[in-house]
């Protein structure tokens, strides 16, 4: 440690001191220069990042307890008092209810656009389940140089891929690739979302089954983000289902 | 067939981790009942370790899911799992319970368990694939060296603490957790980085 607490520590210094700090083991004016240095030193950082992944690992070294079945919904409840919402009965809580539109809109108009996904995998993905006739119009288009390709982000970890591709008065399409395919009344609705606080309901534009390019009756223009979610019945405006995908437009 | 059995793979898809994290993001209390059926067994017994007492333990679990929901916006997929970043939560609030709540005497009392069960502690390995992982990682690790990621861990003693209470010099237990630490990483990555030699 240098004897001066104000000289700033050096990358050295710092990787000596870094494990005792993410393990929250370093003195408190040793943890303050350390922090100093890791916010203006990106390599220190990542440094820190990937020991603090070894140091939340050893969690998984202790054994499991049940806690008492009371404290899920006291948890549940102290969220509910904190949004200031009436208490709903745990008993009515399941899985794939009605996702808050208020948030995902305003999560989806903060996010970045994915930009990465390159267009022969837009096609890869979608020419072999729609067939010749219904993905010419859209490699037309893309070929034309005149569309716009807006690629709706996954959420982590799943492994669908979707597309907006659309030109004007030539028309849009949905491409959806990567995703299982449904039956019965489920489908992956598009949905289409003002931009705006509060945002406005969302518009389901298209309601499809599985994999393919299909041509929308209106493009994004004028909204602000696009989302699709599986929805357990079809020719419901509202959404209930979970967010697969999603961009701002 | 081949459809049905597509079908039934899809309604046997949960929503991963990450996706209940992006629901939790949008407001979803529904996310937050579902990451706590997954991670609660493992948060109460992190709480538990660290703080030796039930009702303590459930205070600091429903303190740190509701901090999950509070910054649920703040959650970084790709530096950490949502399990990992719920366990630093608990783990996080937990210490900070020991250090507010107990005594140097009481803590003293705890060291002492803790000195003596040791390598109990290290052989309560769950038996997730992980959880292995880890367990042979922390094995692979002089005896010394797991003392001193013990002590830091799960009892939070600085330092400065660690080499008072075990009598080791300070520099020695700052190079112990260094390269204790170090070698954790590269045991759970499967790298096969030459070994540094303590000092």
């Amino acid at each position: 440690m240098p004897e001066d607490s104000r000289t700033p520590l050096s990358c050295a210094e710092v990787s000596e001191l870094l494990s005792a700090y993410v393990l929250d083991s370093l003195e408190a004016e040793a943890a303050g220069q350390l922090r100093e240095h890791l916010a203006a030193c990106s390599d220190c950082r990542a440094e820190a990042a990937e020991l603090s992944s070894a140091v939340a690992a050893l969690a998984e070294q202790v054994t499991p307890v049940p806690p008492p079945p009371e404290l899920r919904r006291r948890v549940l409840a102290a969220v509910h008092a904190e949004r200031g919402a009436p208490a709903v009965p745990a008993a009515h809580r399941h899985r794939g209810s009605r996702p808050s539109w208020l948030g995902v809109a305003a999560a989806l108009l903060l996010a970045v656009g994915a930009g990465s996904w390159g267009l022969a995998e837009h096609l890869a993905g979608a020419a072999p389940a729609q067939g010749a006739s219904a993905i010419t119009p859209v490699e037309q288009l893309i070929a034309s140089g005149r569309a716009q390709v807006v690629p709706l982000s996954p959420v982590p970890g799943y492994p669908g891929r979707a597309a907006l591709v659309t030109a004007g008065s030539r028309g849009a399409y949905l491409l959806l690739t990567g995703v299982p395919k449904l039956s019965g009344e489920r489908s992956y609705t598009l949905w289409f979302l003002q931009p705006g606080h509060p945002p406005s309901s969302p518009r389901a534009v298209v309601e499809v089954t599985g994999p393919g390019a299909y041509r929308l009756p209106e493009g994004p223009e004028g909204y602000g983000a696009a989302a699709i979610t599986r929805e357990p019945s079809r020719s419901d405006r509202t959404p209930r289902g979970p967010v697969l995908l999603s961009s701002k437009v | 067939m081949a459809q049905a059995a597509v079908d039934v793979a899809e309604d046997e898809i949960r929503d991963t981790d990450a996706q209940l994290m992006w629901r939790l993001r949008a407001g979803d209390e529904g996310a937050l009942g579902e990451l706590y059926d997954r991670h609660a067994s493992l948060a109460f017994g992190l709480a538990l370790r660290i703080v030796r007492d039930r009702a303590a333990a459930e205070e600091v679990v429903q303190d740190s899911f509701l901090t999950l929901w509070r910054q649920a916006a703040h959650y970084a997929p790709d530096r950490a799992t949502c399990r990992s970043w719920i366990c630093t939560i608990v783990r996080s609030r937990a210490i900070d319970r020991l250090r507010r709540s107990a005594s140097k005497e009481a803590r003293d009392a705890q060291l002492a368990d803790d000195l003596a069960g040791l390598c109990d502690t290290w052989q309560l390995a769950d038996e997730s694939l992980r959880a292995q992982a880890v367990h042979r990682a922390v094995e692979s690790l002089p005896q010394e060296q797991r003392q001193v990621l013990e002590l830091a861990y799960f009892l939070g003693l600085s330092q400065t603490e660690i080499s008072e209470r075990t009598g080791a010099p300070l520099g020695t237990v700052k190079g112990r957790t260094r390269l204790a630490l170090q070698r954790l990483r590269t045991e759970l990555a499967g790298a096969t980085q030459p070994e540094e030699v303590e000092r």
